[in-house]
C-alpha cells in the first residue's frame, strides 16, 4: 500500500496537466470542470493514503503526508478561486497550475534526496512560468529576479545534498553542507537576507499562483529543511547555527513586518507579511526542541491557511476594484461583507489573537523560546511579541483602508461575490483558522507528533491551554456582544460635527497609508527603509551590481596571467631550448660520448 | 593454425626476393605486389591474435624440432598486440607509399626493403630465442639503415650513417650480453636462462642486464640513447619515417625492453627505476627540444622520443595500470605518430618543403590534410576523446598512486609542453590566414591512409572501454604483471 502515498497525487496532478494539454481545444466550461475534478482528486487520494497508512508508516512519511494534504487542500482552494478570477486563463495556465501541485507534492512526498531535487526544479519551473504569465514588464522583472535566485538556491541545495550523499563524516564539510542546504532552503523559504524575490514574485503572478506561492510553495523549502536539520543533521549537532538561524529568524521576523508597515500595494504588504511569519517558523526550528518544531509546523500549517486566505481576499479586493493599491479601496464592507468577515478573521489569525489558529501556533513557539531560555531565545521571544503586535498594527491598516470609510469609486456589479468557486473557499478557509485555533489538542495529538515521531517528549497540556485562550476569548466576546448590544441600541447616534459646522463622510475618513507613512520618519527606522528603498539590503541588486564588475575583473586577471605566464614561459623555454640544442650538434663522436655516458649510468644503478 | 605465426615473417621475407627479382623493371605492379603481401600478413597477424586473445598464447616448433634443440616460436597477447599493429600501420603505410614512393628511383628496391624490416620486425615478435631476437633485430636494422638513405642525399647519407654506427654498437652490447649468457648457462632460449639466473652470480647478473638494457634503450632512443634518432627520422622518406618512428622503435626496442624488464630479469627490479630516470629524462628533453625546431619532421622526431619516454615511465612504474597505460600509449602513439609522418609527406609532396616557416595556412589549401594533422597533433598532445589522453592519465594515476609524485608532475607538464608546440606549429601552418589561398589537394591515395588512421586514433580510446578492455589489453597486462615461463612445458603445442 506504501506506493499510494507518494504516487498517487503526484501523477494524479501530472496527469490532470496532461489532460489539459489534451483538452486545450475544448471551452472553458469543460476545463473548469476538469481542474476542479483534478483538484479534489489530489485532495482525495492524499486524505486517503493518510487514513489507509496512518497506522503504518514513519514519522518522516507521516510528515511529508501531512504536507502533501495541506498542499492539495491549499491547491484545491486557489484553483477554485482561479475559476472566478481568471475565467478566460488559457489551457496553458491551467496545465501550469496542476505542474506546480505536482512539483510541490514531489517534494515533500518522495523518499529520495534526488528525487527530491528533480521535483523542486519542476515546483520552480512551473511557478517561473505562472509568474511571467500575466507577461507585464513588471512580471517579467519579477519573474527573472525568482528564477535566477531560486536557481542559485537550487544549485546550493543540490551541492548540499551531493554533499552528504558522499562526504557525510567529515565536520567541517559537514558545516559547509549544511550552509549549502540553509541557503539552498532558505532562499524558497525567503529567509532574511535572502528574502528579496518574494515581494516581488507575489504581487506579479497572478492572484491564486500568490496564494499557492505564500501559502504553500514556500513551505516546501521548510519542510527540506526540517528534513535536513532533523533528520540527516541532528538538532543538536552544532550550537553555532542554532544561534544563526535563531538570529536569522528575529531579523526575517521583525524585517518582514517593518517593511509590511509601509506598504501600498496588497499584495506586496502580504507577501512581506509572510517573509514575516516564516521568521516565525524559523524560531521555531531554530529551537531544536520538540516544541520548537511542533510549534513551527503548526505555524506552517496555520499560516498556509490565513495567508491563502489574505491572498484570496486581496484576489476579490483586486478584481473588484481592478487595482493593487490600498489608498483606491476603501468603504468596501457593506458591498463586499463576505470578503470583510473572512479578511477580518485572517487579519486577527496572522496578529495571533484568541481563538484564531495563529495564536495557537505563536503560543507553542513562545513557550518553545521561553523553555528553550538563553540569551538569544528571550531576545527572540520579545521580538516575536513585538512582531506579532506590529503585525496587528498592519492589518488594521489593511482593514481599515478597504473595508472602512469612504467608498471612493463604485464597483462593477458582476465582480460582487457570487460564484460558489470564490465563496466557498473563502468560508472554509475562515472556519479552518477557527477550527485550529479551538481545537489544538486535536490537531497535535493526531498530525503533529506522529509526524514528529521519535520527539514526542512534550506536555500537550502545555498546548491545550492555548484553546483554553480561546474560550476564554470566545466567552468574553460574547459577554461584550450580549451586554453591548443593549448599549449599542442605547447609544445616541448623529452626523459628525466639528465647530458647529457638520462635515461630510469624506473630510472625516480617515486615510490608513498616509498615518503609517509617518512610521518611515522614525530615526531609527528611517535608515532601514531608505537603505530598503536603495536596494542595498536586496542581495539579488548587490549581485546585479558586483557580477559584472568581478567578472570583468577576474577576466583581465585571468587574461593577464595567461599572457604573462604565455611569455614569460615562452621565453623561458626558448632560453633553456637553445642551451639543450648545444648538446645536440651533430658531431658522432659526441653522440658516443652520450651513450657511453648512458651505459656508465645504466651499470652504476645496476649494480646497487 | 599454429603455422599461422610464422607466416608474416615468411611471406616478408618470400616477397622481399620475389620483387627485387620479378618486378624490379615494374614499379606499379611491384607496388600491388607489396600491398597485397602486406595485407596478406596483416590479416594473417589479426587471425592468429583473435586466436591468441581467445586462447591464449600459441607455441609453434619451426621444423618440427623440440625444446631445447629446435627454434620455439611464440605469440602470446602482448607480442600479438605489437604484431597487429605492426602489420595494421605498415599496410597503411606501403598504400600510401606506392604514391609517394614514385618521385624516388628505383621503388621495387624500396618496397624490398621494406619487406625485409618488417620481416625482421615480425620474427622479433614471434622469437622465443634471445640469438633469434638478435638476428632478426639485426635483419630489421639492416634494412632500416638502407631505408634512412634511401634519397640518397648528403644529409640523409649522414644521418644513416651516424644511426648506423650507434645502432652497431647498441648490436656489440647486445651481441656481448648473449654471448655471455650462452657462457654462462650454456642456452639461449629465454626460459632456460630464466631457470638458470639464480645460477649466475650478481655480478654476471647485472652485467649482462646492463649491456642488454644500454642496446635495447639505444633503439628505443631514451635519452641519453637518442642522440641517432633525430636526423634518421627526420631524413628518411615520409612512409620510412611513419613505420620508424610509428613502430620500429616500439617493436625493437620497447617490446624488448618490457620484456626484459618485465618478464626475463624478474629479480632486478633496478631496471625499473633505470626506466623510470630515462623515461623522465626522454620526456622533459624530448618535448623541450621539440618546442626549439623549426623543421616539423624533426619536431615530430623530438616528439617522438618525448612519447616514448611516457612509455617508459609506465612501464617503471609498472603495476596493473602502469603496464596498462604503456601498452594503451604504445598504440596510441603509434597511430597518431605515423599518422602525422605521413601528413607531413604528403604537405612535403605538394608543397616540395618541411620547415615550418615555408608553411602557411595549409588549411586554405589542403583542407583534408589539415584535418588529419590536427587530429594527429590533438592526439599526441592528449585531448580528451583520444586514446593519448587516457593512456596518459593512466601513467600519471599510476604514478601518483605508487608515490611518484614528481613525475606525476613531470607527466603533467610534458603533456603541456606538448600541447604548446603541437598548437604552436598549427597555428602558423595550418590556421594562418594566407592571400589568395590556392586549393592543392593531396593525391587521394595520400589522402586514404591519412584518414583510417586519423579515425583509429580517434577512437583508439575505445581499447579501454571495459568489456573491450577485458580481452584485449588486460590479458596482455596480465602477460606483463604475472609471467611465468615454467608454465610453457616441453613438448607443448598451445
Amino acid at each position: 500500500m506504501n506506493i499510494n502515498i507518494w504516487f498517487l497525487p503526484i501523477a494524479i496532478s501530472f496527469g490532470t496537466a496532461f489532460i489539459h494539454l489534451i483538452i486545450k481545444k475544448a471551452g472553458r466550461n469543460v476545463r473548469k470542470w476538469v481542474s476542479l475534478a483534478g483538484a479534489f482528486a489530489v485532495l482525495f487520494s492524499c486524505l486517503y493514503s493518510m487514513h489507509i497508512n496512518y497506522n503504518v508508516l514513519s514519522s518522516g512519511e507521516i510528515l511529508g503526508l501531512l504536507f502533501a494534504t495541506l498542499i492539495s487542500f491549499i491547491g484545491l482552494f486557489s484553483i477554485s478561486f482561479s475559476q472566478w478570477y481568471n475565467p478566460e486563463a488559457s489551457f496553458v495556465y491551467d496545465g501550469l497550475l496542476f505542474l506546480f501541485l505536482g512539483g510541490m507534492l514531489g517534494v515533500v512526498l518522495v523518499h529520495s534526496l534526488i528525487a527530491l531535487y528533480i521535483y523542486w526544479e519542476i515546483m520552480t519551473v512551473a511557478s517561473f512560468f505562472l509568474v511571467l504569465f500575466s507577461d507585464t514588464d513588471e512580471a517579467r522583472d519579477a519573474s527573472l529576479k525568482y528564477i535566477i535566485m531560486t536557481g542559485a538556491g537550487s544549485i546550493f541545495l543540490i551541492f548540499g545534498i551531493l554533499g552528504i550523499w558522499l562526504l557525510e563524516e567529515n565536520i567541517l564539510w559537514k558545516h559547509i553542507f549544511f550552509f549549502c542546504v540553509l541557503v539552498g532552503t532558505g532562499i524558497k523559504a525567503g529567509i532574511f537576507p535572502l528574502h528579496t524575490w518574494l515581494p516581488d514574485a507575489h504581487p506579479a503572478a497572478p492572484t491564486p499562483v500568490s496564494s499557492m506561492l505564500s501559502g504553500v510553495m514556500i513551505k516546501t523549502g521548510i519542510y527540506t529543511l526540517i528534513r535536513f536539520y532533523f533528520v540527516i543533521f541532528k538538532p543538536s549537532w552544532s550550537i553555532g547555527w542554532e544561534t544563526i538561524m535563531m538570529v536569522l529568524g528575529i531579523l526575517t521576523l521583525l524585517g518582514g513586518v517593518f517593511l509590511a508597515l509601509i506598504q501600498h500595494d496588497i499584495k506586496r504588504l502580504l507577501a512581506y507579511h509572510s517573509i514575516s511569519q516564516i521568521g516565525y517558523i524559523f524560531l521555531g526550528i531554530a529551537c531544536g526542541t520538540t516544541i520548537g518544531l511542533a510549534g513551527a509546523l503548526y505555524h506552517t500549517i496555520n499560516h498556509a491557511i490565513f495567508k491563502s486566505l489574505l491572498f484570496l481576499g486581496a484576489g476579490v479586493l483586486i478584481k473588484t476594484n481592478s487595482s493593487r493599491n490600498l489608498e483606491d479601496y476603501g468603504g468596501l464592507a457593506r458591498k463586499l461583507p463576505l470578503t470583510f468577515g473572512v479578511m477580518m478573521v485572517a487579519a486577527l489569525s496572522i496578529s495571533g489573537i484568541p481563538p484564531f489558529n495563529g495564536f495557537v501556533s505563536k503560543w507553542i513557539i513562545y513557550q518553545a523560546l521561553l523553555t528553550k531560555n538563553n540569551g538569544i531565545s528571550t531576545f527572540a521571544f520579545i521580538a516575536a511579541l513585538l512582531g506579532s503586535v506590529l503585525t496587528l498594527a498592519s492589518f488594521v491598516k489593511v482593514l481599515n483602508d478597504s473595508f472602512m470609510g469612504v467608498r471612493k469609486k463604485d464597483i462593477s456589479a458582476e465582480h460582487i461575490e457570487v460564484s460558489p468557486f470564490m465563496n466557498i473557499p473563502l468560508v472554509l478557509l475562515a472556519a479552518g483558522c477557527l477550527l485550529f485555533g479551538i481545537f489544538p489538542g486535536f490537531v497535535t495529538e493526531r498530525f503533529l507528533f506522529p509526524s514528529i515521531g521519535e520527539y514526542v517528549l512534550l506536555n500537550i497540556e502545555l498546548i491545550k491551554m492555548a484553546s483554553y485562550y480561546g474560550w476564554l476569548a470566545i466567552s468574553i466576546l460574547a459577554v461584550i456582544f450580549i451586554t453591548g448590544m443593549k448599549w449599542i441600541k442605547r447609544a445616541r447616534k448623529t452626523d459628525t460635527f466639528f465647530g458647529g459646522e457638520i462635515l461630510s463622510a469624506e473630510a472625516t475618513a480617515f486615510d490608513g497609508t498616509h498615518f503609517y507613512g509617518t512610521v518611515k520618519d522614525i530615526t531609527p527606522l528611517k535608515k532601514f527603509y531608505t537603505a530598503e528603498s536603495r536596494g542595498v539590503m536586496d542581495i539579488y541588486q548587490i549581485a546585479l551590481m558586483a557580477l559584472p564588475k568581478t567578472g570583468m575583473l577576474f577576466i583581465n586577471l585571468a587574461v593577464k596571467a595567461v599572457e604573462s605566464l604565455y611569455v614569460k614561459g615562452s621565453s623561458f623555454l626558448n632560453y633553456w631550448v637553445d642551451r639543450l640544442k648545444l648538446l645536440q650538434n651533430g658531431l658522432l663522436a659526441k653522440y658516443l660520448i652520450w651513450f657511453f655516458a648512458g651505459t656508465i649510468i645504466i651499470m652504476e644503478v645496476i649494480r646497487r | 593454425m599454429s603455422h599461422l605465426i610464422i607466416l608474416p615473417v615468411a611471406i616478408y621475407l618470400g616477397a622481399a626476393f620475389l620483387i627485387a627479382l620479378l618486378y624490379k623493371k615494374d614499379e606499379k605492379l611491384a607496388g600491388v605486389a607489396a600491398i597485397s603481401f602486406v595485407l596478406l600478413s596483416a590479416i594473417a597477424s589479426i587471425i592468429s591474435g583473435i586466436d591468441v586473445f581467445t586462447n591464449g598464447k600459441i607455441l609453434y616448433f619451426a621444423g618440427g624440432w623440440e625444446r631445447p634443440l629446435g627454434i620455439v616460436l611464440m605469440l602470446d597477447p602482448l607480442s600479438s598486440i605489437f604484431h597487429i599493429m605492426t602489420n595494421i600501420i605498415a599496410f597503411f603505410v606501403i598504400l600510401y607509399s606506392t604514391v609517394y614512393m614514385k618521385k624516388y628511383t628505383w621503388t621495387p628496391y624500396f618496397y624490398t626493403l621494406f619487406m625485409i624490416m618488417l620481416a625482421g620486425m615480425n620474427g622479433i615478435l614471434i622469437s622465443m630465442d634471445i640469438f633469434n631476437i638478435y638476428v632478426f633485430f639485426e635483419v630489421a636494422s639492416i634494412a632500416s639503415f638502407i631505408l634512412v638513405a634511401f634519397g640518397l642525399r648528403a644529409e640523409e647519407l649522414e644521418a644513416s650513417m651516424k644511426y648506423t654506427v650507434m645502432s652497431f654498437i647498441a648490436s656489440t652490447m647486445i651481441l656481448f650480453a648473449i654471448a655471455l649468457i650462452y657462457g654462462f648457462t650454456g642456452t639461449l632460449n629465454i626460459p632456460a636462462f630464466m631457470s638458470e639466473t639464480s645460477g649466475l652470480s650478481p655480478v654476471h647478473l647485472w652485467f649482462i642486464a646492463g649491456l642488454l638494457f644500454s642496446g635495447f634503450a639505444l633503439k628505443t632512443a631514451l635519452v641519453p640513447f637518442h642522440t641517432w634518432l633525430p636526423d634518421a627520422h627526420s631524413m628518411a622518406p615520409a612512409p620510412v619515417s611513419a613505420i620508424l618512428s610509428g613502430m620500429f622503435i616500439k617493436v625493437v626496442g620497447l617490446y624488448v625492453l618490457i620484456r626484459i624488464t618485465a618478464n626475463i630479469f624478474i629479480v632486478l627490479p633496478q631496471i625499473r627505476i633505470l626506466l623510470l630516470l630515462f623515461g623522465a629524462l626522454s620526456m622533459v628533453f624530448g618535448g623541450l627540444m621539440a618546442y626549439g625546431q623549426k623543421n616539423i619532421k624533426r619536431l615530430y622526431a623530438y616528439s617522438t622520443i618525448s612519447q616514448v619516454g611516457y612509455c617508459a615511465v609506465g612501464l617503471g612504474i609498472g603495476g596493473y595500470l602502469g603496464s596498462l597505460g604503456v601498452l594503451m600509449h604504445f598504440i596510441a602513439h603509434a597511430l597518431s605518430k605515423s599518422l602525422l609522418f605521413l601528413n607531413i609527406g604528403a604537405i612535403e609532396y605538394i608543397n616540395g618543403t618541411t620547415e615550418a616557416e615555408q608553411l602557411q595556412g595549409l588549411n586554405d589549401s589542403m583542407p583534408a590534410t589539415t584535418l588529419f594533422g590536427s587530429t594527429g597533433m590533438l592526439g599526441i598532445a592528449g585531448v580528451p576523446p583520444m586514446g593519448n589522453f587516457w593512456s596518459k592519465l593512466i601513467i600519471i594515476i599510476a604514478a601518483v598512486k605508487a608515490g611518484y609524485t614528481g613525475i606525476a608532475v613531470l607527466c603533467i607538464i610534458v603533456a603541456v609542453i606538448t600541447l604548446g608546440y603541437f598548437l604552436k606549429l598549427q597555428r602558423t601552418v595550418y590556421y594562418k590566414k594566407v592571400e589568395n589561398p590556392v586549393k592543392k589537394e593531396a593525391p587521394k591515395m595520400l589522402l586514404f591512409p591519412m584518414g583510417c588512421l586519423a579515425l583509429l586514433v580517434f577512437i583508439s580510446g575505445i581499447l579501454l572501454v571495459p568489456g573491450i578492455k577485458d580481452k584485449t589489453l588486460d590479458k596482455a597486462v596480465s602477460v606483463m604483471e604475472n609471467f611465468s615461463y615454467m608454465d610453457i612445458k616441453i613438448g607443448e603445442n598451445r
